[in-house]
């Protein structure tokens, strides 16, 4: 059984580190990345994306809009993470399918993690 | 004998003439004087001188005074009488009848030699058989005998009495003349001079001028009369040239006679008078006035023409024919128009002239009369005439009338004839027109009945009158008081028997009447008017005509007009009392005089007692001296301007104090726009004035202070526009002082996205809650965008309504950038504390569950509350960063629909973690569904919560209530803590408010939970209230739109 693989962007370590530690709790492989760049080179499409919206030198919500445009990009579920108040909109914009507003609890993160990976079990 | 003859042969007789031969044949031996050849040579020279004179003489001769006369004296002894008796006879024998007279003059001349003369003496003698008036012109002179004494008197004489007689005579015929003049009916005048003096004038003529003799005669006729100098000098000036004398008939002049100027006309003849040398010396007027006799004329020409003219005119025919045959004399168009002829029928006799009518009475009619004088009259005969050549029938009354003459004979017949064919036509029209009225009176609008009779039988009535009265139409028929009772009590029976009895037309407006309609009165008011109808039926009984408007809704609809009308004037008079209670003064000054008159407040207003004089001088003596000018200008523009006058001015009481009297007026003007009056009122504003400096001072003190903040300050009149600002105000929205502004020309200056959005809006407000407040953007000339805020209240009027906004402006820009930063700074913090909290939030919550796992209890229970720290943390920093958004104007709201009573239990469990009071909930009504942002809503309940937690120490409940009302859904949550007092519930939504109780016992937070909440609830048109009691507890309460989809 190949574990689900979850692609996490922003720009805080911290954060970087808090999810992988929550997920890779729940048995889920992480992937992380300051910016998001990393994600057109990945030689596995992860089961479920979240990006930081606002990340220095990328913005989140512009990485979501072209995973969601570029056909020849498999499908796969979009989380935006901000602090922003506005998120909904901006996911919403983007065509995110879901968001996670900091500051976030750890069992939002667990729920969403289990929400987008269950069809892909 | 011898005596006899030889006196023949005597020389001093020869050629003496007869009386020398009666000498002769006298025997003078006989005769006291004796024989001639006796006498002395002396009265021998004596005669012959005597009787050798043409020139009537007499002698008396020797002392028995024996008389001599010749030829010429011979004629005044008459033809019977003296003569020849005297010749040779004592003078007394022969003058007995005057010897009285003439024996002194005798004697005189005698004893004393003078000679007398005497003119035209009345010497009476006898002669021709009677005693006659003589006169005498005669001188008797001495003549001297040879003894050189006088022995005889010498009578030289002529005989006057012819000459007297006529002079008398002239005398009195000249006095008869001025008699006849002087009493003449006609007036005479006699002017003399060329300058026509008025030498005299008869009664006549005196009254014809209505002259008095005093002042008129005596002077030029142009001085009494110049009046007619215009039309009758160069007439008389002709006469006194020429000598041509001049006449005039119905001469016209214009006199000012008997008291007016009047029309007169004058008969006269202006004769010229000569002197003796023939030159005209005057003129002798005679004028006879003949005014009366020209009026009479006229008149009588104007009646006469009157007469014929009123022949003419008359409508009834009128023709004169004079002799047996009928001549036609004179007949008028009337008479022409009947017998359908022209006037050529006059000369012709009747019977040619109306030849249709052989065969008809006529002729013979007219006969009659003329031959016996009897007038002939009747009424209605038919008269067959031609009418363009048909005979054609017609009715007349007609007359003959015979006209006789002074003797009284018959000359003529005048006829007179009516032409009443149309009346006969008329008459059988009538009975079509009685059913046509009735149908009138039926169908009328207005109520209308015929009633007949002296008992008023109703005869016709229509609908609406049966309607009016409350009747059915069985009152046809009945006496219209049997019909109507209820009119005994009312006053239309006795009017109607006045129209009835003296046919007047009877025209009642609005009279108050009453009928009893189903056992009702009903009242109502009407318009009627009552006629008598023309001409009087079979039994001899007039018709009534009875109409009525009923006019009830008209005249309540005035009565209602009239009765506001007695309010008003009531309020107008409670008016005045106010004003008397305001103390308002009034006063009239006269303008040309100066006078007033003033009322007594008028004058108290002015230190002065009621009984004051007090006049306009008076008054610009109290009036200070710098204010005098300025009161008499504004007195005099107003005045020049037609306007009101209004002023302010102080003026010094006799008791030396000082006082503002505020007056005003309203002049009044004659027609020709001549100012008479100013009126007015006065009032003393003292109080007020010395109030109004002080507020003018405390003002300027303000003003000094705004200025020093840089704050301009306004006021705005609401009614006009009309802005007053402070010296700062120009500034604030880019202009210089003095820069001409109002305004209009500001409110230009606003953002236009804050115009309609902020100010108007604020306006609004204000409008509706006294308070003024916004903060908006201004674009200034030079294009630089400025903030300002601005705060104001609104002034209200007596009468509650809006009068004035007054306020201050200032400019925030740069406290507002300093916000501005100030939030961007607050912005970036947030973000940067809430990103490492995030962290530290998630690494406690996962350190918390592997705690939990490995049944380190003590590391739970500090990891969960580290957990609820950074929660409070992240708190305190999400409502930094909404109250920036909120400055910003940058809050989001989401709204979505959702039930509200889900989201109050989800609130509560999460609450209810961090207390250990009972979060109590009462949901009276389930299932309530908004529309609204979720979070916020729930952001404004945890805030509430919060509170009610916090700020009730020692309580064990917290209670929510959620219900709906008024189609609201409403919240509350109450807690039992500290309350808050009255005076600061106001000021619980505002920034950074906190409750306090004490210096010791504060409570932590920012302040800022209730003033999210509070624009929250705006935001999403809702309402936030609270209910507090000071150490009972608070209900805050917060309502939205409930969601009825």
């Amino acid at each position: 059984m190949t574990k689900k693989k979850v692609y996490v962007a922003d720009d805080d370590p911290f954060i970087l580190e808090l999810i992988s530690i929550i997920l890779n709790d729940k048995g889920y492989e992480v992937i992380t990345s300051p910016d998001g760049r990393s994600l057109e080179t990945l030689t596995e499409v992860p089961d479920l994306i979240l990006l930081d919206i606002s990340m220095s030198g990328s913005d989140g919500s512009e990485i979501c809009k072209k995973i969601k445009t570029n056909a020849s990009l498999p499908r796969r579920p979009v989380v935006l993470i901000s602090a922003n108040r506005n998120i909904q909109e901006i996911a919403t914009g983007c065509g995110a399918d879901d968001i996670l507003p900091k500051p976030f609890d750890i069992k939002d993160v667990i729920a969403l993690a289990e929400k987008y990976t269950a069809a892909a079990m | 004998m011898d005596n006899h003859l030889p006196a023949q042969r005597e020389n001093f007789l020869k050629g003496g003439g007869e009386m020398a031969e009666l000498i002769a044949s006298i025997n003078w031996a006989e005769n006291l004087l004796g024989p001639i050849s006796g006498w002395p040579q002396s009265l021998r020279t004596t005669l012959s001188i005597l009787l050798h004179s043409k020139f009537p003489m007499f002698l008396f001769w020797g002392p028995h005074l024996i008389c001599f006369y010749n030829d010429a004296y011979r004629p005044s002894l008459g033809t019977v009488g003296k003569h020849p008796g005297a010749m040779g006879s004592r003078g007394e024998d022969v003058w007995p009848e005057i010897w009285h007279i003439i024996k002194p003059l005798i004697d005189q001349v005698l004893s004393g030699g003078e000679a007398t003369w005497s003119e035209d003496q009345l010497i009476p003698i006898y002669r021709n058989g009677k005693l006659e008036d003589v006169y005498w012109t005669f001188s008797y002179s001495p003549v001297h005998d040879e003894t050189g004494k006088p022995a005889g008197v010498f009578v030289t004489c002529s005989e006057t009495t012819q000459k007297v007689l006529s002079l008398k005579q002239l005398a009195r015929s000249e006095e008869q003349f001025r008699g006849m003049i002087e009493q003449a009916p006609v007036g005479i005048a006699i002017l003399s001079g060329p300058d026509f003096i008025v030498e005299s004038a008869n009664e006549t003529y005196l009254q014809i001028v209505d002259k008095a003799e005093k002042g008129f005669v005596g002077e030029p006729l142009f001085a009494g009369l110049p009046e007619v100098k215009e039309s009758i000098e160069h007439l008389l000036r002709n006469v006194y040239n020429t000598g041509q004398s001049y006449q005039g008939m119905e001469f016209e002049v214009t006199l000012n006679r008997y008291g007016k100027k009047e029309k007169a006309y004058f008969n006269f003849v202006y004769q010229p008078m000569r002197n003796a040398n023939g030159d005209v010396s005057g003129i002798l007027v005679v004028a006879y006035d003949v005014t009366n006799m020209i009026f009479a004329r006229e008149a009588l020409a104007h009646n006469e023409q009157r007469f014929w003219d009123y022949i003419n005119a008359s409508p009834v025919p009128i023709g004169i024919y004079e002799g047996r045959d009928m001549v036609i004399k004179t007949v008028n168009e009337s008479i022409l128009r009947t017998w359908n002829r022209d006037a050529s029928v006059i000369g012709k006799t009747f019977r040619e002239a109306l030849p249709e009518l052989e065969g008809q009475p006529f002729y013979q009619l007219l006969d009659d009369v003329y031959t016996t004088g009897i007038p002939y009259h009747t009424d209605g005969d038919r008269v067959d005439l031609m009418y363009n050549g048909v005979l054609q029938t017609f009715y007349f009354n007609f007359t003959y009338t015979p006209l006789k003459d002074q003797q009284g004979k018959v000359y003529g017949v005048l006829n007179t004839a009516t032409d009443i064919t149309k009346q006969i036509v008329a008459q059988k029209k009538l009975e079509v027109s009685e059913k046509k009225f009735r149908s009138l009176v039926n169908e009328a609008a207005a109520p209308t009945a015929l009633l007949h009779g002296p008992d008023y039988v109703i005869e016709l009535v229509n609908d609406a009158a049966i309607a009016l009265w409350g009747k059915d139409k069985n009152v046809i028929g009945k006496p219209l008081a049997e019909a109507l009772p209820e009119l005994a009590s009312q006053p239309f029976l006795p009017v109607l028997k006045h129209v009835y009895d003296t046919g007047e037309i009877y025209e009642g407006k609005e009279n108050i009447a009453w009928f009893i309609e189903n056992g009702k009165p009903k009242q109502v008011y009407l318009d009627v008017v009552f006629k008598r109808l023309e001409g009087l039926d079979a039994d001899g009984s007039a018709d009534i005509l009875v109409m009525g408007y009923n006019v009830t809704s008209q005249v309540e609809a005035r009565k209602e007009i009239e009765e506001n009308e007695y309010r008003l004037q009531q309020t107008n008079q409670r008016l005045a009392m106010a004003l008397e209670a305001g103390q308002l003064g009034s006063y009239d000054l006269e303008l040309a005089t100066g006078t007033m008159q003033c009322t007594a407040q008028c004058k108290a207003n002015y230190g002065l007692s009621p009984h004051a004089v007090f006049n306009f001088p008076d008054l610009m003596d109290i009036i200070l001296p710098d204010d005098r000018e300025y009161v008499q200008q504004l007195v005099a523009q107003a005045i020049k301007e037609h306007k009101v006058y209004n002023s302010e001015y102080r003026i010094r009481w006799p008791d030396g104090s000082i006082h503002w009297i505020r007056a005003s007026g309203v002049a009044t003007y004659d027609e020709a726009g001549k100012p008479l009056k100013m009126a007015g009122v006065t009032m003393n504003i003292t109080t007020g004035k010395l109030a109004m400096q002080r507020i003018q001072e405390s003002e300027e003190r303000l003003n000094m202070a705004l200025d020093y903040t840089e704050t301009g300050s306004w006021d705005l009149n609401l009614a006009n526009r009309e802005l007053i600002y402070s010296s700062r105000l120009p500034g604030i929205f880019g202009y210089k002082q003095g820069d001409e502004i109002d305004f209009k020309k500001l409110r230009a200056h606003f953002h236009p996205d804050d115009l309609h959005n902020v100010v108007e809006k604020a306006f609004e407000k204000a409008m509706e809650t006294g308070i003024y407040f916004y903060e908006a953007r201004l674009l200034r000339p030079d294009n630089s965008t400025r903030w300002v805020r601005t705060q104001g209240r609104v002034i209200y009027g007596n009468d509650g309504r809006p009068v004035r906004m007054l306020g201050t402006i200032v400019d925030i820009t740069e406290a507002r950038n300093e916000q501005a930063r100030k939030d961007e700074f607050i912005g970036i913090i947030s973000h940067e504390l809430r990103t490492p909290l995030t962290s530290i939030k998630g690494f406690a919550q996962f350190l918390h569950e592997r705690a939990s796992e490995f049944k380190d209890e003590m590391s739970v229970t500090l990891l969960a509350k580290m957990v609820i720290q950074v929660n409070k943390l992240n708190k305190l920093i999400q409502d930094l960063l909404d109250v920036t958004r909120i400055e910003g104007g940058k809050l989001k709201f989401h709204t979505t629909k959702f039930n509200f009573g889900e989201l109050v239990h989800e609130v509560a469990d999460v609450m209810q973690v961090t207390t250990d009071k009972k979060i109590e909930i009462n949901e009276l009504d389930q299932d309530l569904m908004v529309t609204a942002d979720r979070d916020r809503l729930g952001q404004v309940l945890i805030n509430l919560l919060t509170n009610a937690i916090k700020y009730s120490p020692g309580q064990e409940r917290i209670v929510v209530m959620v219900k709906k009302m008024d189609g609201q859904l409403v919240c509350d949550v109450t807690d039992f803590g500290i309350g808050i007092t009255q005076e600061n519930q106001k000021f619980v939504f505002e920034r950074f408010y906190r409750e306090f109780e004490g210096e010791a016992n504060t409570f932590p937070g920012l302040g800022l939970g209730l003033y999210i909440s509070a624009e929250i609830m705006k935001r999403q048109n809702g309402k936030i209230s609270v209910k507090s009691n000071k150490g009972k507890g608070s209900t805050f309460s917060f309502s939205l739109p409930l969601n009825n989809d």
